[in-house]
């Protein structure tokens, strides 16, 4: 059995340290894409309506990167965890989309 | 004029043929049935759970561009295959289910039986696409596409190439359904659009 530390004088005042920190940032991190590929099959305007659909982007927005996966052959269309980029891609392959997730280069 | 418009009250109005409909019934079949192949979940405690045995792409072309791999790596796309394909079939069935099921609704079943003598194949119907179904329409004619789009081995170029083909080769005939769906797909999307904005 411990006792709970006091928390009464000065010496006990915490200043985080910087692998504190670094931890504390890398929970910020979002490290993880969804990355959408080109396919010769769905419609332009669906894709678009698909990235509006699914992560509530702007018209313009999801109009650019369908753009971009049109013209490069693929976009970066979200970040975050690895669980949050494998919903994205659970979501986008039920639109009929060709999605992957990855760690970021 | 088949397709998709909307009535001054915002509703979906869906007019096809009595031929148009039973493709469309038709083809939810198929998806239907391609989408039960290989959907057996080998231990019954796994299936309760929805965790499938499957962890490999499936061989069928078509399957696979239903289904594809969320990752790269071999490794991590059958882990996320295990635990994930089977729910995917689900969802990609009540699409196909969800259109089926209205044009049952509305149309009668022999009413869509395309080997009825019958059928008035010109026959106009009409009916309300409700507004909670129209997204599920939206992803079920993409999986129609889909697979009819991959069959075809579609490319950039399809157009060309299937305009230029002779009436007589049976692509041609799966070409048209395929463009026509696109075509119905985009009246969709467009009155979605402007319902939503």
């Amino acid at each position: 059995m411990i006792s709970a530390p006091k928390a009464s004088s000065a010496d006990t005042e915490v200043t985080p340290s910087d692998s504190v920190e670094e931890f504390l940032r890398s929970l910020h991190d979002k490290p993880w894409v969804t990355i959408v590929w080109d396919d010769p099959i769905n419609l332009m305007s669906y894709v678009t309506h698909v990235f509006m659909a699914v992560f509530g982007y702007s018209r313009d927005k999801a109009h650019n990167l369908m753009l971009q996966v049109h013209n490069d052959g693929k976009a970066i269309v979200s970040n975050g965890t690895r669980e949050e980029m494998e919903h994205d891609v659970a979501m986008l392959h039920e639109y009929g989309l060709w999605a992957t997730l990855q760690r970021m280069d | 004029m088949s397709g998709f418009s909307r009535k001054r009250n915002g509703e979906i109005l869906a007019t096809f043929s009595h031929y148009e409909g039973a493709i469309l019934k038709s083809l939810t079949e198929q998806i239907l049935e391609l989408l039960g192949e290989g959907d057996a979940p080998a231990d019954p405690l796994l299936a309760v759970v929805g965790i499938s045995s499957n962890d490999s792409l499936p061989e069928d072309p078509v399957l696979a561009r239903l289904l594809p791999d969320a990752y790269k790596e071999e490794k991590d796309a059958a882990e996320f295959r295990r635990y994930t394909e089977h729910s995917a079939r689900e969802k990609k069935r009540a699409h196909a289910q969800a259109i089926r099921e209205l044009l049952m609704e509305n149309l009668g079943d022999h009413a869509l039986d395309l080997t009825e003598p019958g059928l008035n194949k010109r026959e106009e119907l009409h009916f309300i696409l409700p507004k909670e179904k129209a997204q599920m329409w939206l992803m079920g004619i993409n999986d129609m596409r889909l697979a009819l789009g991959t069959r075809l081995n579609v490319t950039p170029d399809a157009q060309e190439r299937f305009s230029a083909m002779s009436e007589e080769n049976p692509d041609k005939g799966i070409y048209n359904l395929f463009a026509w769906l696109g075509w119905l797909q985009e009246i969709l999307l467009d009155i979605l659009t402007d319902t939503d904005e």
